[in-house]
């Protein structure tokens, strides 16, 4: 049976125009999980509520098997993290930060966060406010890897970062789930990030869970549809998600592709969907609004 | 907890240090300026400037969200409350000391620059043992009720403006601590009113730091 280190049980929270709905999904271990969902989906809510920087209206949260409430510091001492803004003090030099925070983890190894700190090419001596986003970045990251964390949480780190370096950082997460022992889960709206990384995808939109999807499923059994119009009948339609005219046929996704293929008569278009398009035709979905 | 009180102060230290020299500044000036310094002037302004020390560490901690970090490490709150109480008490305890031992070490070294009466008072009609008793226990119950709302509401705007409002307040609730530290000490003696306003001061902080927990555990990031 597949172990995860993240178990979300009907979590809600409640803010002011925004509900967090009763979603309930796992976070495997050993894998990089994406957390997908438009601007204000609650991708962000998620992260806080399992870091425990907010506080739940109702549900379970467990982290390695552990309330993430009751047992908050001994979560967090396997946590690694990083946020989309900075929140060290910017006039701090970074070996600075490095010796005021690493302290804290229980396993936090000085070699490792100085030989991280080389091999981003940061400067120790320098201040945090000298350096650019993505070095901040990179800084965070340091700091996440360097108490052998068992779990890495990142809430959109790709944003705002040059796509060299966007991959860079992607490299460099694949290599820490290297040995199957660490898990990553990533938050990001920049969804070609997760195409290249990502095992397991959970979309949200507008704080209710969508789906939640193996790359591997993605491969065998989704698919975007090309086909003339007439191709959909009342029969088949609940084999297509989010479909749109264009021209003189449809496009759509669907969820059961190999059940496509056999009905298919020979005029049909198939092409792999990448994670964008399969956010893009559930939400049309979710809308209801097929589109011309 | 000793590394979260060190991080603290170091973190701010510039800032601090900004301060301290600007208090010096203030204190060297307004001994010349004033025709008839009292004696315990310096140490008036120590408990002036003390609160300004601390609004250093509130301004920047929410500046920076310092409290997304410090929840998001493997720190329980207890402690990350109880190291900020710490650090309070301990920069507005040094700040006041040096106000204190500013007049002394000047009789001392540079008597000829020491103009001041040697008048045992802080405020006119009170003897200085009331009046730092007053300030004492009027910071102790300010910092309570202050510090558990920056724990849960501190924004950097917020802190600031809540700055002037608590500087009005203190400024209008120390007269009223005074007369009361003479009263009780008439009713009481001095030694008994010492003990009891430590006590209102411990109890007060102590209350203070339990619901600071609460409410920083219930802040919403």
């Amino acid at each position: 049976m597949m172990e995860n280190v993240i178990e979300i049980e009907t979590l809600r929270k409640e803010y002011k125009g925004f509900t967090l709905g009763d979603i309930s999904f796992n976070v495997p271990k050993g894998y990089v999980t994406g957390l997908i969902g438009p601007n204000g989906a609650g991708k962000t809510t998620i992260i806080r509520l399992i870091m425990n920087l907010a506080r739940r209206k109702r549900g379970a949260i467990r982290v390695f098997g552990l309330d993430n409430i009751e047992h908050g510091v001994q979560i967090r001492d396997r946590i690694g993290f990083v946020y989309d803004t900075s929140y060290f003090y910017e006039d701090q030099r970074l070996d600075v930060l490095g010796r005021a925070i690493g302290p804290f983890y229980s396993r936090w190894d000085q070699h490792r966060f100085e030989s991280l700190i080389d091999q981003f090419q940061l400067s120790p001596r320098k201040t945090l406010a000298a350096l650019s986003k993505g070095m901040k970045t990179k800084f965070a990251l340091a700091l996440a890897l360097s108490h052998d964390a068992d779990l890495i949480v990142m809430d959109e780190p790709t944003t705002g970062l040059d796509p060299l370096f966007r991959r860079e950082l992607l490299e460099m997460l694949r290599e820490v789930i290297q040995n199957d022992e660490k898990s990553i889960l990533f938050s990001t709206h920049i969804t070609s990030d997760l195409d290249r990384i990502a095992d397991y995808a959970v979309f949200i939109e507008n704080g209710q869970l969508h789906c939640t999807l193996w790359k591997d499923e993605i491969q065998e059994k989704w698919g975007i549809v090309r086909a003339r119009e007439d191709f959909i009948t009342e029969d088949n339609k609940a084999l297509f998600r989010g479909w749109r005219k264009h021209g003189h046929g449809f496009e759509a996704l669907t969820v059961d592709l190999p059940h496509v293929r056999q009905l298919a008569l020979g005029d049909l278009v198939f092409e792999k969907p990448t994670l964008e398009d399969i956010l893009f035709f559930l939400h049309k979905d979710a809308t209801h609004a097929p589109t011309h | 907890m000793l590394r979260l009180i060190r991080n603290d102060i170091r973190s701010n230290a510039t800032y601090l240090l900004l301060v301290f020299m600007i208090m010096n500044l203030a204190l060297v000036s307004s001994l010349s300026w004033y025709h008839y310094p009292h004696r315990y002037h310096s140490l008036q302004a120590g408990f002036g400037w003390a609160i300004i020390m601390v609004l250093i560490v509130y301004l920047r901690d929410a500046y920076y969200q310092g409290q997304l970090l410090n929840r998001s490490l493997p720190i329980p709150v207890p402690t990350i409350v109880l190291a900020r109480y710490v650090t309070v008490i301990l920069l507005t305890s040094m700040t006041i000391l040096y106000g204190w031992l500013y007049q002394a070490l000047l009789e001392t070294f540079v008597p000829h620059l020491s103009r001041s009466y040697l008048a045992a008072q802080m405020e006119s009609g009170y003897a200085v043992e009331l009046s730092v008793i007053a300030r004492v226990l009027g910071l102790c119950i300010l910092f309570s009720v202050v510090t558990p709302l920056v724990f849960r509401y501190g924004t950097f705007w917020r802190i600031v403006v809540g700055f002037f409002a608590v500087e009005v307040v203190y400024g209008r609730f120390i007269d009223q601590l005074l007369a009361l530290s003479l009263r009780a000490t008439f009713f009481f003696g001095l030694s008994r009113w010492l003990f009891f306003a430590s006590l209102i001061a411990l109890a007060s902080l102590a209350i203070s730091a339990r619901i600071s927990v609460w409410l920083y555990d219930r802040r919403i990031s």
